[in-house]
């Protein structure tokens, strides 16, 4: 708990949480947002189409957004380590919190595996498409990770902070 | 109008059970305007960067079927949304952020029609797997990224702006 304390009272911290211009928490929170969209968006949009939505899409062309999703990964990444610090003795002793990374690791192991039921040798007319049960858990972990995430807003310690808004309404 | 709309929305049952009615509401409509958020930016935006050129081994009518989806995770937004919208309506009519992103969302409409009156969708179509999509096709791509984010942008800054700050 100390270093807990430690973290939410480094420099940067304060500024995510305190300083009290939109370029802080509300930048940061929008390019979480950001993220998540281009990850789990182009996650399911693959995933949908291996398990077999719209075959009119070749599945080797779709391997070139992993780069934009590695892109999205990373973005979250930073972002979310950045949320954290501010608020890190409310995030880090809420399970919610474990949940979601638990998820969010899955999901991006069955993503990043997924990637290779993709390549043309595997996409032989005819043949049994592979990746259909990592297609399904990718979805699943996905939506997973991000009800956990919601809902770290409502379970659990929810920081008091007026700063670190991340409701609207009730 | 609107006022008057807002006030009568506020005293229906559909609002009481919104803010606070069903505790569990509030957060399962984030939960689902998120997902649908992913589903819409992610299955119409890689339309989008195919359009722009990226990807350009799928043929463009290959995307047709995949639609479908990008419009359900508009529609879950469009539902969550009037639910938010119903729990106190003034927090939002009297937000400038929430008139920007309906704005966003009208523009984000009125790009997506005139893909169509244009003829665009009809050339679009035409185009192979390894061709080049038409330059209207990237103007109109490329105006649909931006937008969607802004939306988002929009969104997320509900809680911020003519608010806490």
């Amino acid at each position: 708990m100390d270093f807990l304390v430690w973290v939410e009272n480094w420099p940067f911290s304060i500024w995510v949480r305190e300083s009290g211009t939109l370029l802080a928490y509300p930048t940061i929170l929008f390019l979480h947002t950001v993220g998540l969209s281009i990850v789990v968006g182009i996650s399911a949009a693959i995933a949908l189409r291996v398990l077999g939505v719209a075959r009119a899409i070749p599945l080797p062309p779709l391997a070139s957004f992993y780069r934009l999703l590695w892109a999205g990964f990373w973005v979250n990444a930073l972002s979310g380590a950045a949320l954290l610090a501010a608020d890190a003795t409310t995030k880090l002793t809420n399970p919610v919190f474990y949940i979601k990374m638990a998820c969010v690791a899955l999901a991006m192991f069955a993503t990043v595996r997924l990637r290779r039921s993709l390549s043309a040798r595997l996409n032989q007319v005819g043949a049994r498409e592979p990746g259909r049960f990592l297609a399904a858990a990718s979805l699943a972990l996905w939506v997973g990770a991000v009800t956990a995430g919601r809902l770290m807003a409502y379970i659990g310690p929810v920081s008091g902070a007026p700063g670190l808004t991340n409701k609207f309404g009730r | 109008m609107v006022h008057a709309f807002g006030t009568w929305l506020h005293g229906t049952s559909l609002s009481w059970a919104m803010s606070g009615g069903y505790p569990w509401l509030w957060p399962a409509c984030e939960t689902l305007h998120f997902i649908g958020l992913a589903l819409l930016v992610g299955v119409a935006g890689l339309l989008d960067l195919r359009m722009i050129g990226m990807a350009k081994g799928i043929p463009l009518a290959g995307f047709d079927r995949l639609m479908p989806w990008a419009i359900a995770g508009f529609a879950i937004n469009a539902v969550t949304g009037f639910l938010f919208f119903s729990g106190d309506p003034f927090q939002y009519l009297n937000n400038v952020a929430f008139w920007m992103k309906m704005l966003f969302i009208a523009l984000a409409g009125l790009n997506v029609l005139l893909f169509y009156v244009t003829g665009l969708h009809r050339r679009v179509h035409a185009t192979g797997a390894g061709e080049d999509a038409p330059t209207g096709a990237r103007i109109v791509g490329a105006v649909s990224l931006f937008l969607w984010i802004g939306v988002m942008y929009w969104g997320r800054m509900l809680p911020f702006i003519g608010n806490a700050f």
